[in-house]
């Protein structure tokens, strides 16, 4: 699959490469804007790592004189960040876009919203919990709801000495409990990842590069 | 000897009968095994079908979400199996009501079906994580 598409780029880029001496400006840059867009595309549908060796082989193959070639590099940084879930860029002085990208970052660094240890360890400690640290009340309340009163029912079971009935209704608290503690962290977890889209999606219109990978 | 005789043939009688009712109803169990869309092989299976096609009718409200969160516990169980199935089932239940008020002011979330507005949520939104490294 990798092959086929560094085929692609020579198909695409050498042509205008070899003409270039003559037609210098127009032709390659039309090429090169067109692997762009395409692996912008891939991108978009899910495929980062093929865009991203688009974008590099298509970078050895351009002259530095060519304006996408710093796009390219730029571009294809700026997925591997992301596909990394990284919050550090590589310093680029010869760079313009990623310069941009830099400055960005220093005034909105990345920040972890709730981190999924103490979300956790908050639904533990009292159900529901977890999810009111993350401001989601009324989740927190159905946690509470799924929980309290099969463990009131457990301990009233325990009191009275009921045996097999208080195993039971343990089983089964001990069921709902790691449920909503569950829930708890995946909510943390998601959250996590969809600030840091968002983060990233204002990084990339940051760095002043076209088009939109999303 | 000749009531020994009626006697047997009384039980042979019997058992034709029972034979022939059993065989009636297997087929008439076959029949409806093959109606189903999902078979029903393991007791959370059973549940989620029970739910589908007995209670989920007589409930008026439908679920806000798609896909709905019986068809969402189904993909769970079968993806996670019983444990982290029944648990993605429940975190379900409990994110509903703040996801949907989020979901209204950030529309991305929204989608149309049906002609009605309902959360888009599926599995892949809320298991990612535990397949990360």
């Amino acid at each position: 699959m990798r092959y086929s598409y560094i085929v692609l780029l020579f198909y695409l880029l050498l042509p205008d490469m070899a003409i270039a001496g003559q037609l210098p400006h127009q032709p390659t840059a039309q090429s090169a804007k067109q692997v762009y867009q395409h692996a912008l595309h891939l991108a978009a549908q899910g495929k980062p790592s093929q865009a991203i060796l688009a974008l590099q082989v298509a970078h050895s193959l351009l002259p530095s004189s060519n304006i996408w070639q710093e796009r390219m590099l730029a571009a294809s940084e700026l997925l591997s960040l992301k596909e990394k879930q990284g919050s550090n860029l590589p310093i680029a002085k010869q760079n313009s876009y990623l310069n941009l990208a830099q400055s960005y970052l220093k005034t909105h660094p990345f920040t972890i919203k709730d981190d999924a240890w103490v979300v956790g360890t908050l639904a533990t400690l009292c159900p529901g919990a977890g999810h009111a640290w993350q401001g989601r009340w009324q989740d927190a309340g159905v946690a509470a709801l799924f929980v309290f009163p099969l463990l009131i029912l457990t301990l009233w079971a325990a009191k009275r000495r009921m045996g097999p009935v208080t195993v039971f209704f343990a089983f089964i608290t001990l069921w709902l409990w790691s449920g909503t503690i569950f829930s708890a962290i995946s909510l943390a977890e998601r959250g996590q990842l969809e600030s840091y889209l968002v983060w990233w999606q204002q990084l990339w219109q940051a760095s002043g590069l076209p088009g939109q990978p999303w | 000897m000749a009531s020994i005789w009626i006697t047997w043939s009384a039980v042979v009688t019997q058992s034709i009968r029972i034979y022939v009712l059993l065989a009636l109803l297997s087929f008439m169990a076959s029949g409806i095994w093959q109606s189903m869309r999902l078979p029903v092989t393991t007791p959370q299976s059973l549940m989620i079908h029970f739910y589908q096609h007995a209670l989920g009718h007589l409930d008026g409200r439908s679920c806000p979400s798609y896909p709905v969160c019986s068809l969402y516990a189904r993909q769970a169980l079968q993806k996670h199996g019983w444990l982290l199935g029944s648990w993605l089932s429940m975190d379900r239940l409990i994110h509903e009501h703040d996801d949907l008020k989020d979901g209204n002011k950030k529309a991305k979330h929204i989608i149309v079906f049906e002609g009605q507005f309902r959360l888009y949520d599926p599995l892949a939104r809320n298991d990612f994580w535990l397949n990360k490294k």
